[in-house]
């Protein structure tokens, strides 16, 4: 597949935006640099492009997606820059069972917790926010440190909310070592959405997320899925951190999440650097591979009729079909403060889990509206919302759906929030140029990509 | 997905940069590029029928043909498809 960059041309009052085309023998895939979206057009038809000859049919298209402007038509609306956070994490403890090998978190000798008086509190904060901004459904991940160390507290945050008229959406991710079977129906009972933090096989499971005095982890989180499915959870979904040792064991991982635990949704993130555990993360150079040997394992569960969904790649599946904004990380770069605050032990509001630290701290629940305290620190110029600095991304056709990657990452492994995040970048330039071909030349799978199904 | 070339201009689809909502009193459908919105009073089922023909794509004259028989008049339905082509829902 061969990369073909297309300058900006105007041709009368037709205005045609740069973008990138990724072309194959017969297609080319045209990425707006500009907006993000997309296109997929024949080889002919992109000849007559690139020669700035534009028949009517092709212009109107083009100002349909994004791709062009004729004079007088609008102009796509940028997405997602008003500050409208629908999303948020209540840091309920610091405390947790496990010691994983990456954990961001350094252990506390005494770790706080929430109270059942703080939870009421953030509750009633929460249903003032909505009411006074005419939301009608909110989202809340319940989250520490282990969340079902508390679970009172995420039974008493369903409690506040079913006396309104408020949907709300209670999530949690958990080690899942504590779901006993009653633990389990608890959480049913009060409708709570479950991501399973699982490093895969127990072999790379065990050796990265032990128990605090040093045992391994594994077979109890699996019991806790089987606990799970027996208080009648399908579909909830796991979380993983690729380090260097999901690397050497990826095909076993795929193969214990697809076929020993049935998974239905999986989702496997890059370990990130801190201080504490450069040796786990995978070199730039790694990336590219993990990236082919990712797709090459979910090519063979397709080819197995075993139904699984990487979020990481469906996400930007999405993304290049028809631009979303759901996603608050990697849509249209980060969106923490705008679309998520994440309230921490110690009330304050901060724009993400990641970033509940001191200088980035909003202010306190009960000290004003969500949205004002977000405006007056990006008005104070806050650090964590200063403008990226993209000078090295050029003509990144990923730039719309990247724009630099995780600010809270950068922060942990060099201090600098508005630095490009290497990993992102890495992972994103491995990953777009597959999908899109794969968009182009098998798109039943990409289908599967997307949304699972054999 | 769709490939366009020129030539297949005659046929329409869906934009697949639209969000859709199907409501007992009719179909609701937001162009989330430019942020516009279409509206037709109908039943779930015919909602249902039209998105599936636009999903899997067809000639203007059968989208035309879907249309005069629930609205029982040609004009409307013209207007309705040079709409929402002109408001990026068709394409
Ligand atoms: S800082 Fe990172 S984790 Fe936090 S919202 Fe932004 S991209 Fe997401
Ligand atoms: S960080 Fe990398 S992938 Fe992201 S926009 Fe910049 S160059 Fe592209």
């Amino acid at each position: 597949m061969e990369r073909v960059d297309i300058q900006a041309f105007t041709l009368d009052k037709l205005t045609v935006h740069d973008m990138v085309a990724y072309v194959t023998s017969d297609q080319a895939f045209l990425i707006s640099l500009l907006h993000g979206t997309t296109l997929c057009i024949t080889r002919p038809c992109l000849e007559d492009l690139l020669h700035h000859r534009v028949h009517n049919e092709t212009a109107f298209i083009l100002v349909q997606r994004g791709l062009a402007s004729y004079e007088g038509s609008r102009a796509p609306i940028p997405q997602c820059g008003r500050i409208n956070p629908t999303f948020f994490l209540i840091d309920l403890t610091k405390a947790c069972n496990l010691q994983c090998r990456y954990c961001f978190r350094e252990p506390e000798a005494t770790a706080p917790h929430m109270t059942a008086e703080q939870i009421d509190r953030i509750c009633d904060e929460l249903i003032a926010y909505c009411q006074r901004h005419g939301l009608s459904c909110l989202s809340i991940q319940a989250w520490g440190g282990e969340p079902l160390i508390e679970l009172s507290l995420i039974e008493r945050i369903r409690h506040c909310f079913d006396e309104t008229n408020i949907a709300l959406q209670l999530t949690i991710e958990t080690n899942a070592t504590l779901i006993t079977p009653s633990v389990a129906r608890r959480l049913k009972n009060s409708r709570v959405e479950i991501g399973v933090s699982i490093d895969g096989c127990a072999a790379v499971h065990d050796a990265q997320r032990p128990f605090v005095g040093g045992s391994p982890s594994f077979a109890r989180v699996r019991e806790g899925i089987e606990n799970l499915r027996q208080a009648g959870y399908t579909d909830f979904g796991s979380i993983t951190v690729v380090t260097r040792n999901t690397l050497d064991h990826l095909p076993e991982v795929i193969r214990c999440f697809a076929q020993e635990l049935h998974l239905p949704s999986i989702k496997l993130n890059l370990m990130r650097k801190t201080d504490r555990n450069r040796q786990l993360a995978l070199d730039l150079q790694e990336i590219p591979s993990y990236v082919d040997n990712l797709l090459g394992e979910l090519r063979a569960c397709y080819e197995q009729g075993i139904s699984i969904v990487e979020q990481n790649i469906a996400q930007r599946l999405a993304n290049l079909l028809f631009r979303p904004c759901g996603n608050i990380c990697n849509a249209h770069g980060c969106h923490g403060g705008y679309r998520m605050l994440s309230i921490g032990v110690d009330d304050g509001v901060y724009p993400c889990e990641l970033s509940d630290i001191p200088s980035y701290c909003l202010g306190k629940i009960g000290q004003g509206d969500f949205t004002e305290m977000v405006q007056k620190a990006i008005d104070a110029q806050m650090e964590y919302f200063q403008p990226r600095r993209l000078d090295d991304c050029g003509r990144c056709p990923w730039l719309f759906y990247c724009h630099g990657g995780c600010r809270s990452a950068m922060q942990y492994d060099c201090g600098d929030p508005c630095r490009i995040d290497a990993t992102e970048c890495a992972f994103n330039q491995a990953l777009y140029p597959r999908l899109v071909e794969i968009l182009m030349l098998d798109p039943a799978f990409a289908q599967y990509l997307q949304k699972g199904g054999c | 997905m769709r490939v366009f070339s020129p030539d297949d201009a005659g046929s329409l689809r869906l934009s697949p940069y639209t969000r859709i909502n199907v409501q007992p009193d009719g179909l609701t459908i937001l162009q989330t590029l430019f942020e516009q919105v279409a509206m037709l009073r109908c039943p779930p089922a015919f909602s249902t029928q039209l998105l599936d023909l636009l999903s899997r794509g067809a000639t203007e004259e059968e989208v035309l043909a879907l249309l005069i028989d629930f609205m029982h008049d040609e004009t409307p339905a013209r207007e309705l498809i040079d709409t929402w082509l002109q408001i990026g829902v068709l394409e």
